[in-house]
C-alpha cells in the first residue's frame, strides 16, 4: 500500500498551516477595504474568479510536474524541454484566460 | 506538440471554471449583508476557499498519480488506496477549519480591535469545512471516475473542475452554515 492517510495527515498539516496563515492575511486585507468591497459589488464578485483562474493554471502545472517526475518522462532540471516546455505552456494559458473572462 | 495537447484539454474547462467563478462571487455578492452583521466573516473567505481547492486538487492530483501507476483503474477503484486518501483529506479539513477559526478570531482582535464571537466563526467555518469536505470528496470520486472511462489524462481536468465546483460548494455552505448559525446563536 502506498498511501496512508496519517502520511497525507503529517506531510499535509505543515504546509497547510502556513497557507492558511498567508491566506488569513488576505481576509484581513478584505476586512480593510470590506466599506467599499460591499459598496461596489463587483469587486466582491471578481474576488472567486480572479482566486480561481491562478489557483487553477498553478496547479494543472503542478499535477502535470508531479506526474512526470513520478512517471519519469521530466527530470528535475531547469534545463530540461519538457520542463519548460509546460512552464511556458502554463503562462501563456493564464493571459488568455483573464482576457476572454473581463 | 504536447503543448497543444495540453492546451485543447485544459483551456475550454479553465473558461468553464472563470465561468463558475463568478457564480460563487455572485453568492459572495448576496452575502454582503451577512458579512456586515458578523465581523470577522469576511476574514475566513480566502482561507476556506484556499483550503477547499488544496485539500481536494491534492487529493485530484494523487488519484491522477495513483492512475498513472496503474494503482487505481476505472474497474478496480474502490480499494483500500482511495480510502485512506478519503480518511487522509477529510482529517486535514477538520483541523485545518479549526485553525481558520482560531487564526481570523486572534487576528481580527489584533489587527482591528474589533471582537467577534470566537464559538460563532468556529463553529461557522467547522460547519463550512466539513459539509463542503464530504460534498467534495464525493464528487471528486465522480469526476476521476468519469476521467477514467473517457480515457483523458485526469491530471488535466481534475484540478480546475474540483477547484471551481470546490469554490461554488464551499460559497454555498459558508452562506448556509453561516444563516443556521445566526438563527441558531
Amino acid at each position: 500500500m502506498i498511501y496512508n492517510w496519517k502520511k497525507i495527515v503529517r506531510f499535509g498539516l505543515p504546509l497547510l498551516t502556513l497557507c492558511i496563515f498567508i491566506e488569513i492575511f488576505a481576509g484581513q486585507m478584505l476586512h480593510l477595504g470590506q466599506k467599499t468591497l460591499v459598496v461596489f459589488p463587483i469587486f466582491l464578485i471578481s474576488i472567486p474568479v480572479i482566486n480561481g483562474v491562478g489557483g487553477n493554471i498553478g496547479s494543472i502545472l503542478g499535477a502535470r510536474l508531479a506526474s512526470g517526475l513520478h512517471v519519469g518522462y521530466i527530470s528535475l532540471n531547469v534545463k530540461d524541454d519538457k520542463m519548460r516546455e509546460n512552464l511556458i505552456t502554463a503562462i501563456l494559458m493564464g493571459r488568455r484566460v483573464s482576457l476572454l473572462l473581463y | 506538440m504536447y503543448a497543444k495537447e495540453m492546451l485543447k484539454q485544459s483551456l475550454p474547462l479553465l473558461i468553464f471554471c472563470g465561468l463558475g467563478g463568478i457564480v460563487a462571487g455572485s453568492t459572495l455578492g448576496v452575502m454582503a449583508d451577512i458579512l456586515q452583521n458578523i465581523p470577522g466573516l469576511i476574514v475566513v473567505i480566502p482561507a476556506i476557499i484556499a483550503l477547499r481547492g488544496n485539500i481536494s486538487t491534492a487529493f485530484g492530483s494523487r488519484l491522477g498519480s495513483a492512475y498513472h501507476l496503474g494503482i487505481i483503474d476505472a474497474e478496480n477503484m474502490w480499494n483500500d488506496e482511495l480510502k485512506q486518501n478519503i480518511i487522509g483529506s477529510l482529517v486535514l479539513s477538520f483541523l485545518i477549519s479549526i485553525i481558520i477559526g482560531i487564526l481570523a478570531y486572534i487576528t481580527t482582535i489584533l489587527f482591528f480591535d474589533v471582537h467577534p464571537d470566537p464559538l460563532k466563526l468556529i463553529s461557522i467555518v467547522l460547519l463550512a469545512g466539513v459539509i463542503s469536505a464530504i460534498i467534495l470528496t464525493l464528487m471528486t470520486i465522480v469526476i476521476i471516475f468519469i476521467v477514467f472511462k473517457r480515457g483523458y489524462d485526469p491530471d488535466n481536468i481534475t484540478g480546475p473542475a474540483l477547484a471551481t465546483f470546490g469554490d461554488i460548494v464551499t460559497m454555498f455552505c459558508i452562506f448556509g452554515s453561516a444563516i443556521l448559525v445566526e438563527v441558531i446563536m
